[in-house]
């Protein structure tokens, strides 16, 4: 599903030159649940935004479902975002002048979708999430627990064949948390890929495979039940 | 069109700098057409066509204050010496001057009977008999006077018999086109058209009379007289400077007032209305300039705002382009909304306009152009906080501040 290799990203400035991955090997098969740990600064949202396509490598490869993501233009690395990838953002980034629905819709317009096709969809998506009696609502009408299961809502109405989530409970209490980790298992097994990059080691423990990134380097890992391969070994190693 | 209905809808829950950019849009749309309108029409009439060689005919007022001045002979030695001048063609004493702000009108109407009659007002001017040949006049009907038609008003003659008068003036008296030849009547005197000219405006620029013209042979004797002399093309500055000596030496019991030529007269008369084109023109560049600042100014207010939306998006599947649309998209559908209300101020100020001012009928394509204007200036304003909306990283979405 997803295939780094000897990724390299390097942050210039006039004075500084940051290396927030080095030489990272990472593969992800169709279907795992990861959780990414590590401590502050040590290059996680990077890795989630190359994960993600929403940086550019330095250097290295990336395979995302067979596809090397080196040197597409924006309007092919959007529509790869769009079609392969759901996003769950810590903060839930929904679009505060809309509704539930039209949050939902935002990338299924970009998709190209028609508007039955879409209706579908969107109602099918919210259904999952037990919100589709207040897809007329804004966002601020709803707890963060609720805002969140739309934003999980928004990024599997595009039925993404991988989801990257963002400390996704990070702004929840621990009741919505579990709530939302069940969700996220429960999508996870309906076969969708998941990368959860996340703070709490409990929650990590949850997910099928562990790796943690410390200075920019996959230092560790450790598997639950089952997962890494052997060249993932070899790479770490 | 992929984004008008979820753009329409946040507007919808986010009105108050929506609507204040669209009442600015609709009220500059609404003055713009106007203003623009009224500026054609200021422009039509300073350019309309006067019917004489403006740049070649010099004239001035004179008074004579000893009124022991025999004057209507005095305008005719007057004329002699004038016409002796070898860059002279003709000159005449006269009782206005076209163009020039100040004259007489008289009410005429195509019949002796008031009941039933067509009346207009004209300007008449009364000059001796060469007065056509002074204004170079080509009489399209008719003749022109013959000398023997002149009257001089202080030897005891009765009115002048016969008239010119423009084809306008024609016209509206003989809607039938049988002026020529017909009795004009101004009070109970009774003028018979002996020819008609295509067109002489008379000295008031903004009358509805300007194109009714009436010429009459006739001599005035007023001690407050004018004087028109037509000369040689380029010839207008040597009549101004000489015209003075030449008349003073022949009788110095007068005043005579600095000549200038038709044309000077003409600036002047339109000087208000050019001094208000000019400030319209301030004005629309400075409505347009704000109306392009306000919408630039609003999205990039909105693009700063909706800074993590724009990342958001982006990380969802909008590329640069879908990011650069959405917000000309937006502004587009402000622009709409403002010009389809700005329609509607603008008929509603022109009917104002008209009531109250005298303006005529906004025509459309005023309305059209102008529209067309604030499209292209507010996608312009537009563009380049649109194109750093664009440019906004993804990634940004996934940052916690």
């Amino acid at each position: 599903m997803l295939v780094m290799s000897d990724i390299n990203k390097v942050y210039q400035t006039e004075l500084v030159q940051t290396h927030a991955l080095r030489d990272f090997n990472l593969t992800v098969k169709e279907g795992e649940f990861i959780a990414v740990t590590g401590p502050s600064g040590s290059g996680k949202t990077t890795f989630l935004n190359i994960a993600g396509l929403l940086e550019n490598i330095s250097s290295g490869d990336y395979q995302l479902d067979g596809q090397s993501i080196v040197g597409l233009s924006d309007k092919e690395l959007s529509r790869l975002r769009n079609e392969k990838i759901g996003f769950i953002f810590q903060g839930f980034n929904l679009i505060p002048d809309l509704n539930l629905f039209e949050n939902v819709d935002v990338p299924l317009r970009y998709r190209g979708f028609n508007s039955k096709e879409r209706k579908q969809k969107i109602e099918h998506a919210l259904e999952l999430v037990g919100l589709a009696s207040r897809m007329k609502h804004l966002p601020s009408q709803l707890s963060g627990g609720q805002q969140q299961r739309v934003a999980i809502a928004r990024a599997l109405a595009g039925e993404p064949k991988f989801l990257l989530a963002d400390e996704p409970t990070g702004n929840l209490d621990s009741l919505m948390a579990k709530q939302v980790m069940e969700l996220l298992e429960k999508i996870n097994k309906q076969g969708t890929t998941i990368v959860m990059v996340t703070h709490d080691a409990e929650l990590a423990r949850r997910a099928e495979r562990n790796i943690q990134i410390v200075d920019g380097q996959l230092c560790d890992f450790t598997m639950y039940q089952g997962g890494a391969t052997a060249n993932e070994q070899e790479a770490i190693a | 069109m992929l984004h008008i209905s979820p753009i329409f809808n946040a507007m919808m829950r986010n009105k108050s700098s929506v609507v204040l950019i669209i009442m600015q849009i609709a009220l500059t749309l609404a003055i713009v057409s106007n203003a623009a309108f009224i500026i054609k029409e200021r422009i039509d009439d300073m350019q309309r066509d006067s019917g004489i060689p403006e740049t070649e005919i010099v004239g001035f007022s004179m008074y004579f204050y000893d009124e022991d001045v025999d004057i209507t002979k005095q305008l005719q030695v007057d004329q002699q010496k004038i016409m002796e001048l070898p860059y002279v063609v003709e000159a005449t004493g006269i009782n206005q001057l076209p163009l020039s702000g100040s004259g007489d009108s008289w009410g005429f109407r195509n019949q002796l009977e008031m009941e039933g009659a067509l009346t207009s007002g004209a300007g008449v001017f009364a000059g001796n008999s060469n007065i056509t040949q002074v204004f170079d006049q080509q009489i399209t009907k008719g003749r022109s006077f013959r000398p023997d038609e002149l009257v001089l008003r202080n030897s005891g003659a009765d009115a002048p018999k016969v008239a010119i008068i423009t084809q306008a003036l024609a016209d509206e008296l003989f809607p039938d086109g049988d002026a020529l030849g017909k009795y004009i009547y101004s009070i109970d005197l009774p003028f018979q058209v002996v020819g008609i000219m295509d067109k002489m405006q008379g000295p008031w620029v903004h009358s509805s009379l300007v194109e009714k013209t009436v010429l009459l042979p006739v001599l005035y004797n007023q001690q407050f007289i004018r004087f028109a002399i037509r000369v040689e093309p380029g010839e207008a500055d040597t009549m101004i400077k000489n015209v003075q000596d030449i008349l003073l030496k022949l009788e110095n019991r007068r005043v005579i007032n600095t000549a200038s030529t038709i044309a000077e007269m003409k600036a002047t008369s339109y000087q208000r209305d050019k001094l208000m084109t000019n400030m319209l023109m301030v004005i629309i560049a400075v409505l347009i300039f704000i109306t392009a600042l306000g919408i630039a100014g609003m999205t990039i207010f909105n693009v700063n705002r909706r800074q993590k939306q724009i990342g958001t998006r982006r990380a969802l599947g909008a590329s640069r382009a879908d990011i650069q649309g959405y917000f000309m998209t937006e502004s587009a559908m402000i622009a709409g909304l403002g010009i389809v209300l700005g329609i509607i101020l603008a008929l509603v100020l022109n009917n104002y306009l008209m009531t109250y001012f005298s303006s005529e009928a906004l025509s459309f394509n005023y309305i059209a152009a102008t529209l067309v204007g604030i499209i292209l200036v507010i996608e312009v304003a537009v563009f380049l906080p649109a194109l750093k909306a664009s440019k906004i990283s993804p990634a940004i979405a996934t940052r916690s501040v």
